[in-house]
């Protein structure tokens, strides 16, 4: 008579031993190898991510650090003061400015809808 | 930047691997710890090879520290995506070595089947393991995720790249095979003739 072909139950109960008789411990040897390529290429990545060493800064310098140093707080003063004196100034001094009337014109009189090409072309002209 | 091993085991996979791109050693020493024996038993049950599966499993590891710098959070999860890369890198090693064994085939080819060539007599285990060999590499690797690495059939999908219905029809069709296989050994087994 042939052999009749085994049957859930049996099957699992081969997967249940062979689950438990095939040692699946890891060989020390193996662990080093695989903590010794990520000593090696965790290596680069410190190095990639170490920051650049922040300067000894004193001072004003060391005050101005954070908006770009003595030249963002310069410009940061004269931006300020440009806009203390137009928002306290006088506006009809403000649009006497050349640059203003030809803003002006832009938005509020010759054009209406403007694209930035139009504006470009605008001021062009008007130059 | 170290941090302790007791507090690096409280962090899940995903954050250690991020500390790891950061340079942290301890960081690798933790996820060795905990990947590297899931990745290893895979290997040494899919090949029945411990040189071969020592391979498998320090190239998967390797992969693991390489990418870690791009490792994108909401990406599989790495275990998973450990899984895929070592069953992937056995399925590699199964070829090779058939394509192997057929350059190096005796011209006479031996008609008695593997089973019963290699088996040690009533060693269960061993059977069952060379008849999985026997069986198509998906095949095999879904019976190996499912019946040894506990995973569940979504998880082996998202191992396999495949549909849930696609695993659940490898493993029917693996178990199949191994009935089908190891029957002519039920008595040696011990399992009482079905009438």
């Amino acid at each position: 008579m042939a052999d009749s072909d085994l049957n859930e139950t049996e099957l699992a109960i081969l997967f249940e031993e062979a689950k438990l008789t095939l040692p699946v411990d890891v060989p020390t040897g193996l662990t080093e190898q695989v903590l010794a390529d990520a000593a090696q290429i965790g290596a680069a990545y410190a190095v990639q991510d170490t920051p650049p060493k922040a300067k000894n800064l004193t001072g004003f310098r060391r005050l101005f650090a954070p908006i770009g140093g003595l030249s963002g707080a310069l410009a940061l003063a004269v931006f300020a003061g440009f806009g203390l004196m137009a928002g306290l100034g006088d506006p009809e001094r403000l649009y006497s400015l050349p640059v203003m009337e030809d803003i002006l014109a832009v938005f509020l009189v010759e054009i209406s809808n403007p694209t930035p090409l139009d504006t470009l072309e605008y001021l062009m002209a008007e130059s | 930047m170290t941090m302790a091993f007791d507090t690096l085991s409280e962090q899940n996979d995903e954050a250690l691997l991020v500390l790891f791109a950061k340079g942290d050693q301890s960081a690798a020493r933790a996820l060795t710890a905990r990947l590297l024996p899931m990745v290893f038993a895979l290997a040494r049950r899919m090949l029945n090879d411990p040189a071969g599966a020592e391979d498998v499993a320090q190239e998967a590891m390797l992969k693991l520290w390489k990418i870690a710098p791009q490792w994108r959070s909401g990406d599989a999860k790495i275990s998973t995506w450990l899984y895929r890369i070592s069953a992937n890198l056995c399925v590699d090693q199964l070829r090779k070595r058939r394509t192997v064994s057929l350059e190096n085939a005796p011209e006479k080819v031996d008609e008695t089947p593997c089973v019963d060539t290699v088996l040690i007599a009533n060693d269960r285990a061993t059977a069952l393991h060379l008849a999985i060999a026997q069986l198509p590499e998906r095949q095999q690797m879904a019976l190996n995720l499912r019946h040894f690495q506990e995973l569940s059939n979504p998880e082996i999908a998202e191992v396999m790249k495949a549909s849930i219905e696609a695993v659940e029809s490898l493993l029917s069709r693996g178990r199949r095979g191994l009935a089908s296989i190891l029957a002519p050994r039920r008595a040696e087994f011990g399992f009482v003739q079905e009438k």
